[in-house]
């Protein structure tokens, strides 16, 4: 059930008048977003339903059983089991066939040829997301950061609580399962604030992204027949695409658990308004860059200890955040070109002088600031080359034809799109310091009147096949 | 709470009185009823035509329905260049005719049909009347892929998104495709019930009135899709030059061979053109080589392998002027039953035996080259 389907807006309008109405007590509350949340799972495809009960029942057991040991070598084989478990399915599900063909080609080079044969298996959708976040809850019961939840039913929702469930954000055990152990309230403006977040994150997705999608896959799929100017823009677009796509999804699923009563962590402020690649980090997936920073890199050391270990950290971070993307070496590298942008900030301890908001307090930016901002995007650019193209040599070839004169044609994209980006970036850039960019004025009605332009927007520009969200693969 | 629900009515209630009255108006033109109701009501009342207007055509999904539903044992297939062709021009086997015309788009399409017939997808028929035209086996065709994917075939009338799009296009050109004129209302769909043009029941095309009128108006051949234009000037995808892609015509071959050893009797159709057309075709220097890959090689090739043959003709072949097409490429149905007349008067497949003396007799009292059949009243 995709959240920018009719199915989807039935689906919220009956849970939230059921669980406001009819699921009062907490308990009920939160059984019925387990149900919910398993009915929305299993809508993809129910044989995913039997994968993530699995996970939530190993680390809902093993949580208790640490917690309930004593013994640091009893923890640890826990936490074994529990990271095993959760790597293990995501190490079969997601990277099996990846491995296997990789193995062999390494071999192949050698002149050995070795006979395989890989299996056919289904990726289930937000693998990576639940896994990442039951394993966050784990290691900080190992940690003893937190205390083991008691109650089965609130650990399965947390799990697979639905806004969240397929593409994050990726939810810490910390913040999200105390609010399923609280009796929820119904607050109006939260709520409004949710409505807000859903709009304009149904904007970004269905106006912005999936018409940006139309020039990209035509550009990336035919690179080789196309000028340079054609292929800059083409990647210029899908930078805008992911931003759109994934951040629309994160405004929806933040809003939706709004609706709800609950407040999840934000996944993406502005990033690009960043003036270096550090900051962007800080703006973009938020919740995933965080969690590698407490749970692989802070624990490797860090930017502890000489030069060359935060190199190894770095590079280490970046290429495993690559492949958490997807199964394909495109992934790797466009991991190790943010760690080779990010490691001159680390090394120099340049990385982080750029903790406010650009331009704090004025509209407009020093002429520095603004190079700074376009400089950082060109980066981040070369990076999409290489996430968004099949193989590793499409994405050379592709970088080769911006930067070469090539004599392919010239294909422009709809003027329409050019603008409905600009306006997205300048009403984000208004808002910059707001979670919403919302909220113009204090009289309601002009704020009524900016959610009915933000609708008809989206019924007039949005793109209606049926087009899913990017993260959903990963 | 209560001041939750009265902002979200607040914010709601231009959208839905804005989706309502589309719902309404969609309802009314008839572009949203789902393509098994039009299937049945025009098994109910025969004189219904459907042209959906606004929303998305869904031709094969509406052909291919039919197709699976009333399993004819004569089949008429192609593009639209085969439309014409009536269900009376098959008497005495009228009720078990279909004119599946417009579902072929090109050669891929002609292969994905056989494999249906072959895997059970579809009835096969008996006879089937294919009309291949000549820009399908270009190498550069527009289509690459078939359009009639079985788990693609969907009827957008099912569809939420598709009302959002009429919305879209109606807003974008400013409403001027908008129309509150039902003025034929047994048909369905807004172009139907506009102009009294779509689909009869046996699912050959009728012509719009406009149509009828302005050659009543007027009675002169006129070209209106400007097919001269682009022969002698090399535009549009059908008309520029180009490479035949022999692979390909092999594979339609193939495709239709093993259709006629399952059982299935072909006639394979080139379909005519208009005399102006023709020559044109024949005489402008960038068309000869297709030209005569099409009209030479492909049919001496075909005539090899298959009985049953209709060569591309035009209306000079039979003393007769332009005014019997609608433009240079699509042919009357008078036209279409005068070739059809004279093809199966040479005819001996015992299993078919047509009505030529019917035939003859309408193909002497049309009331327009355009028609057999005056404008029909509201």
């Amino acid at each position: 059930m995709l959240f920018n389907s009719l199915e989807f807006l039935i689906f919220l309008a009956f849970t939230f008048l059921l669980y406001w109405f009819m699921f009062t007590k907490l308990r009920l509350q939160n059984l019925f977003i387990l149900l919910i949340s398993y009915l929305f799972y299993g809508w993809w495809d129910w044989r995913y339903l039997g994968l993530i009960a699995f996970s939530s029942l190993v680390d809902y057991s093993v949580g208790r059983r640490m917690a309930n040991s004593s013994n640091s070598l009893h923890k640890k084989f826990f936490l074994g089991i529990s990271l095993s478990t959760n790597l293990g399915l995501l190490a079969f599900f997601k990277y099996y066939n990846f491995f296997i063909e990789s193995f062999i080609e390494a071999f192949s080079i050698f002149g050995i040829q070795i006979h395989y044969s890989t299996l056919v298996i289904i990726l289930p959708v937000g693998i990576s997301f639940y896994t990442f976040q039951t394993m966050s809850y784990t290691i900080d019961i190992y940690r003893e950061k937190i205390r083991p939840c008691h109650n089965i039913i609130e650990f399965f929702a947390f799990v697979s609580f639905f806004p969240q469930l397929v593409a994050g954000p990726i939810e810490r055990a910390g913040n999200l399962l105390p609010q399923f152990q609280t009796k929820r309230k119904f607050n109006l403006q939260t709520a409004a604030a949710g409505l807000r977040l859903i709009l304009w994150g149904m904007f970004k997705k269905v106006v912005i992204a999936d018409n940006c999608a139309i020039f990209v896959n035509q550009v990336f799929d035919n690179y080789d027949q196309y000028n340079g100017l054609t292929l800059s823009l083409g990647v210029t677009l899908f930078a805008f695409q992911i931003y759109s796509d994934f951040s629309g999804y994160s405004d929806i699923a933040i809003g939706v658990g709004k609706l709800l009563g609950f407040e999840l962590m934000r996944n993406f402020n502005y990033p690009y308004f960043s003036r270096d690649i550090a900051e962007f980090w800080r703006r973009w997936h938020i919740s995933l860059s965080t969690w590698f920073r407490d749970y692989l890199y802070i624990p490797m050391g860090g930017s502890r200890g000489s030069k060359i270990q935060i190199t190894r950290n770095i590079i280490i971070v970046f290429v495993v955040s690559g492949l958490w993307h997807g199964a394909n070496w495109t992934f790797v590298i466009w991991g190790l070109i943010n760690a080779l942008y990010f490691l001159p900030l680390i090394i120099t301890r340049r990385n982080r002088i750029n903790l406010d908001h650009v331009g704090d307090g004025r509209f407009l930016i020093t002429p520095s600031q603004f190079l700074q901002i376009v400089f950082t995007f060109l980066l981040t650019c070369i990076g999409w080359v290489f996430f968004r193209s099949a193989t590793i040599s499409d994405a050379f070839l592709y970088t080769a034809n911006i930067f070469v004169l090539s004599e392919g044609q010239m294909f422009l994209p709809d003027v329409t799109i050019i603008v409905l980006i600009l306006f997205m970036n300048v009403f984000e850039w208004s808002k910059r310091k707001e979670a919403v960019p919302f909220h113009l004025s204090n009289n309601s009605w002009i704020n009524m009147g900016q959610y009915w332009v933000i609708t008809i927007l989206i019924i007039l520009f949005g793109n209606y096949g049926k087009n899913e969200f990017i993260y959903f693969q990963f | 709470m209560r001041q939750f629900y009265l902002k979200v009515l607040c914010y709601v209630t231009p959208f839905v009185i804005l989706f309502g009255l589309t719902e309404w108006y969609l309802y009314e033109t008839g572009d949203i009823r789902s393509i098994e109701e039009v299937i049945k009501e025009q098994a109910r009342e025969r004189h219904t035509q459907f042209l959906r207007g606004y929303l998305s055509l869904d031709m094969n999904v509406y052909k291919w329905e039919n197709i699976k539903q009333r399993s004819p044992h004569i089949l008429v297939i192609g593009s639209s260049r085969v439309m014409q062709f009536r269900d009376f021009h098959f008497k005495p086997f009228e009720d078990l005719t279909y004119n599946a015309g417009g579902m072929l788009q090109s050669a891929h399409d002609v292969i994905q049909l056989g494999e249906a017939f072959n895997n059970d997808l579809l009835p096969k028929p008996k006879l089937i009347l294919i009309g291949l035209d000549p820009w399908w086996f270009k190498k550069e065709h527009e289509r690459t892929a078939s359009w009639l994917v079985p788990d693609e075939l969907i009827d957008h009338a099912s569809k939420y998104s598709s009302r959002l799009i009429v919305l879209q296009n109606l807003f974008r050109t400013g409403f001027k495709d908008f129309r509150c004129e039902f003025r034929y209302k047994r048909n369905i769909g807004a172009l139907a019930q506009f102009d009294n043009s779509g689909f009869r029941y046996d699912g050959s095309m009728a012509f719009s009135n406009t149509v009828f009128e302005g050659f009543v108006e007027n009675p002169r051949y006129v070209d209106r899709g400007k097919v001269w234009e682009h022969i002698t000037n090399g535009t549009t995808n059908r008309f520029t030059e180009y490479t035949a892609d022999t692979a390909l015509l092999h594979r339609v071959r193939v495709t239709l061979s093993k259709l006629q050893q399952s059982g299935t009797e072909l006639i394979i159709y080139f379909p005519p053109f208009s005399t102006q057309s023709y020559k044109l075709l024949t005489t402008v220097k960038m068309h000869k080589e297709w030209w005569t890959f099409y009209n030479d090689y492909m049919i001496d090739l075909f005539k090899t392998e298959f009985d049953h043959l209709i060569p591309v003709e035009c209306p000079e072949d039979y003393q007769l002027p332009d005014t019997f097409f609608q433009d240079g490429v699509h042919p009357s149905e008078v036209f279409v039953g005068i070739q059809w007349q004279r093809y199966v008067s040479n005819w001996h497949l015992k299993e078919f035996m047509f009505d030529i003396t019917y035939l003859d007799s309408i193909n002497n009292t049309y009331a327009l080259p355009l028609s057999y059949q005056a404008i029909l009243d509201d």
